[in-house]
């Protein structure tokens, strides 16, 4: 036999004949298989032709066919040991058939080089459908696969709500989530979780074994590495037999002998080793008691009450839900928006994923394991920004529950000052979030009653220049695409910029040369400042002088902005635009370094990152200050309002400053040490009184990289 | 090989050539496996396709090493395993399989196996793990 001359692209040709004959086989058998779900030595032959599939693809890096066949091999497997399974699932056949088929196409398309192959969208997809037939068949008890189960149960609790507010979307992204979930939650240790046996806490041991285990499966392990694994373990296993119940026993003689068998057997710590202390890890997590850290995982544990609050719905888990199954049921905001913290860790959840798959890629790890990472992450993130989406959806209303209301307002507010005035409404169906409602509700009000009062003339006024004596207030509301614009005007007097100045310098607001060159568009934001009434004496109504500021710095936390048209004599108009879709879930932030320290700080607030000669920066009055594009812009002390330690850096010729954007529109910089990137973030508001009184910062929120840091607030830095 | 060695230098290198006993079910690995062993100077005295037929050529060539895969028709590689081992306690067997089982894996170690080879695998995985079996 002359072997030694086959070449493996001879191989490869060898290897798509003997896959041909394998589908024709499978082909055969599952016929046979059809006709006799109880065969079994055509379920084994089914299993052969799968598991030698899967393993020559591999040889040959047809990684689609070979993951394809992988997963076809784990469901006949399941079905080899319970044979009852193809009764009580009829559909798995023809699951397998299609499997077949799907290789017959892929082999067929093959090129005759050598080469990667990856997966397409129908082989994702196939693939999901047989991961969801497998989560049916086999249920993996695991820590974490349980506390996803919580969070999905949860979800499941609200899914008839959300199905009152008809988002098909959401159903969707939630059954797709549930799907992502049992595809990672066997693998994700979490940090945060504590284990004890016997009354004695064993986390640090865990850990250890848990990251001696990460290195490997990272690739990224020395000979020294081994040593220090095997004797955490030791150390672990000596430790437990002290105090292990029968039941550990097994799991532990099982652990002891595997340690054994690496030694004497001098295995290489590739997969299989991987998997077998994977395993025993896994089996002696069970028998362990697990507390979960304080955060972020409170809200968990009210799913018991959400699910006995909810009137009717569905209990089982939402493998199993079928939409038509669902019945409408009301239920609390309260539940939606501790639903909402849910998904908001979900999101940073989604978070640490990415940041496990950039670690991976660093750290060299097997590229078909990390290309399978990627997928399933992806899938995750998209999906979770789907029910992100989604529930945003579910929260929103249309804004006629604030509109409604103004015919009424609009009237008792004109008979008052005896004005004739005409409302006109449009676009009172266009969505908006609930948690807009308020603010948007009493900007309104404010910019509704200054027109009334300010703005339209008396009767007689108006017949005198000419007007219909009945004074014209619209407001009309539009989606545009990502923003929701509300625009609201009136055909008064306008806004006469002399009175608004002269105001503006008789109450000291700006200086007598700034009187003297403002322009018309200058002294038009002063309507927006605080302090200011055109009005020779306040009503009731409206002329406070707490007029649009107030409104602005409302809406601005929703990233809202808004601007005015002047048309003197002919009326004024005021537009809000409050995107819908900057979800207040995430934020976008810059993570910083400060005193060595990491922070956070949400990207709205900030203007601009200038980095400036040290030379440049002066003291004036005490304070550090710096000019930038012709302002006078003031450092704000951050180390001692924090109380932090200077960093390192003093010596460096530059200095980098975040220029930040206060509530009154007052600018001033944070110095920082460094800038470390820019991250998607859940703020998650401080909860524990100890930290409610922390200066300076609003909340905190976790890295992707599972990091705590604290969020910094631009509002009381800068004021 | 060279044309020109001596009589005595082929005696002498049949006598340190490790004989080597191929089992898997598929032909391609087979062969891969078989070109693997003669690049790396082994002799391969037979190429089994199911267990029972593994068992027959063992019996027969009493080779060095045999490589073992596991799941195959008519006999699963664990059984081979139990029985060859059971014959020969001194056989080199080194598993060559692509189940990834864990507690697979430990059986046949404790069986008796040597050595644990994962598909996929390349020549020099093949040839680390054989050379740790045979202590060479």
């Amino acid at each position: 036999m002359n072997v030694i001359d086959v070449s493996l692209a001879e191989l490869f040709e060898q290897y798509k004949e003997e896959v041909k004959e394998s589908i024709e086989t499978l082909d055969a058998e599952l016929v046979a298989l059809e006709q006799d779900p109880g065969d079994s030595e055509v379920i084994f032959s089914i299993f052969r032709h799968l598991h030698s599939l899967k393993g020559s693809s591999r040889m040959f890096n047809v990684e689609n066919i070979g993951l394809l066949a992988h997963k076809l091999e784990d469901l006949m497997q399941l079905i080899d040991q319970d044979n009852s399974i193809l009764s009580r699932f009829p559909g798995i056949v023809e699951l397998l058939f299609e499997g077949n088929d799907i290789f017959r196409e892929t082999i067929a398309r093959l090129e005759t080089d050598i080469g990667f192959v990856h997966l397409t969208p129908a082989h994702t997809q196939f693939i999901e459908r047989v991961n969801r037939q497998l989560q049916l068949l086999s249920r993996k008890e695991n820590v974490l696969l349980e506390k996803v189960q919580v969070l999905l149960d949860e979800l499941t609790a609200v899914l008839p709500s959300l199905e009152e507010s008809e988002s098909a979307g959401l159903v969707r992204a939630v059954q797709d989530l549930t799907k992502s979930f049992s595809l990672w939650a066997m693998d994700s240790g979490r940090d945060e979780m504590r284990y004890s046996y016997g009354g004695n806490d064993f986390t640090p041991l865990i850990h250890n074994y848990e990251s001696g285990l990460a290195k490997f499966k990272a690739d990224k392990f020395t000979a020294e590495d081994v040593e220090v694994f095997l004797k955490n373990i030791g150390e672990l296993v000596q430790s437990l037999f002290e105090v292990a119940e029968e039941n550990l026993m097994p799991v532990l003689q099982e652990l002891n002998d595997g340690l054994d068998m690496y030694k004497q057997r001098d295995l290489d710590i590739d997969p299989v080793v991987i998997e077998f202390f994977s395993g025993i890890l896994m089996d002696l997590k069970e028998n362990f008691k697990v507390e979960v850290g304080q955060w972020p995982t409170g809200p968990l544990s009210h799913s018991p009450e959400i699910k006995g609050d909810v009137e009717a719905g569905v209990t089982e888990p939402v493998f199993g839900v079928q939409r038509s199954q669902v019945k409408t049921v009301r239920v609390d905001e309260k539940k939606i928006d501790l639903f909402l913290d849910s998904v908001g860790r979900l999101i940073t959840q989604s978070e640490i994923l990415q940041h496990l798959q950039f670690a991976f890629k660093q750290a060299g790890i097997n590229p078909a394991l990390l290309r399978d990472f990627t997928a399933v992450n992806r899938t995750i993130a998209h999906d979770v920004l789907a029910l992100q989406r989604s529930i945003m959806e579910v929260r929103q209303v249309e804004i006629d529950n604030i509109l409604k209301k103004f015919p009424r307002l609009v009237r008792d507010i004109a008979h008052e000052m005896g004005k004739k005035v005409e409302l006109v409404v449009s676009g009172e169906r266009t969505p908006i979030d609930k948690s807009l409602l308020d603010d948007v509700e009493n900007a309104l009000i404010h910019i509704v009653r200054n027109a009334i009062d300010h703005g339209l003339e008396t009767p007689a006024e108006r017949e005198v220049a000419g007007k219909d004596l009945r004074g014209r207030i619209s407001i009309e509301v539009e989606q545009e695409e990502a923003s929701v614009l509300i625009e609201v005007t009136d055909d008064g007097r306008g806004v006469d910029l002399k009175t608004v100045r002269k105001q503006a310098f008789n109450r000291g607001m700006i200086s007598k040369d700034q009187y003297e060159t403002m322009t018309d568009e200058e002294a038009e934001t002063l309507i927006f400042k605080s302090g200011l009434t055109t009005k020779a004496e306040a009503t009731d109504i409206s002329g406070r002088g707490v007029g649009l500021d107030v409104v602005m710095s409302n809406l601005r936390k929703w990233n809202g902005r808004v601007s005015l048209t002047n048309r003197p004599g002919q009326g004024l108009s005021i537009s809000l635009v409050i995107p819908i879709t900057n979800t207040l879930l995430t934020k976008e932030a810059i993570l910083l370094k400060l005193g060595g320290l990491t922070f956070c700080l949400p990207l709205e607030q900030i203007m601009e990152i200038v980095t400036i000669p040290v030379s440049r920066i002066h003291k004036h009055q005490g304070q550090a200050v710096f000019q930038h594009r012709n302002q006078v812009i003031g450092v704000v002390d951050t180390y001692s309002m924090l109380g932090l330690n200077l960093g390192k850096n003093e010596d460096s010729p530059n200095q980098t400053f975040i220029i930040l954007r206060g509530k009154r529109d007052t600018r001033k910089a944070v110095g920082v040490e460094e800038i470390l990137g820019q991250q998607k973030i859940v703020v998650k508001e401080f909860e524990l009184d100890a930290f409610r009184r922390l200066p300076y910062c609003q909340g905190l929120s976790m890295l992707g990289d599972g990091r705590v840091v604290l969020v910094l607030d631009a509002d009381s830095l800068v004021d | 090989m060279t044309d020109n060695r001596t009589g005595t230098d082929e005696a002498l290198n049949r006598e340190e050539t490790k004989r080597v006993l191929i089992v898997d079910d598929s032909s391609v690995m087979r062969k891969m496996l078989a070109k693997f062993f003669t690049e790396s100077g082994f002799e391969v005295v037979g190429l089994a396709a199911d267990g029972v037929e593994a068992i027959e050529m063992f019996d027969r060539h009493h080779p060095d090493v045999m490589t073992l895969d596991i799941i195959m028709p008519k006999m699963r590689g664990t059984e081979v395993l139990e029985k060859i081992m059971a014959r020969y306690p001194e056989a080199t067997v080194v598993m060559a399989s692509s189940v990834s089982d864990a507690r697979t894996v430990m059986k046949c170690l404790k069986i008796g196996a040597k050595q644990y080879i994962l598909k996929p695998y390349d020549q020099q995985k093949v040839m680390t793990a054989i050379r740790k079996a045979l202590d060479l």
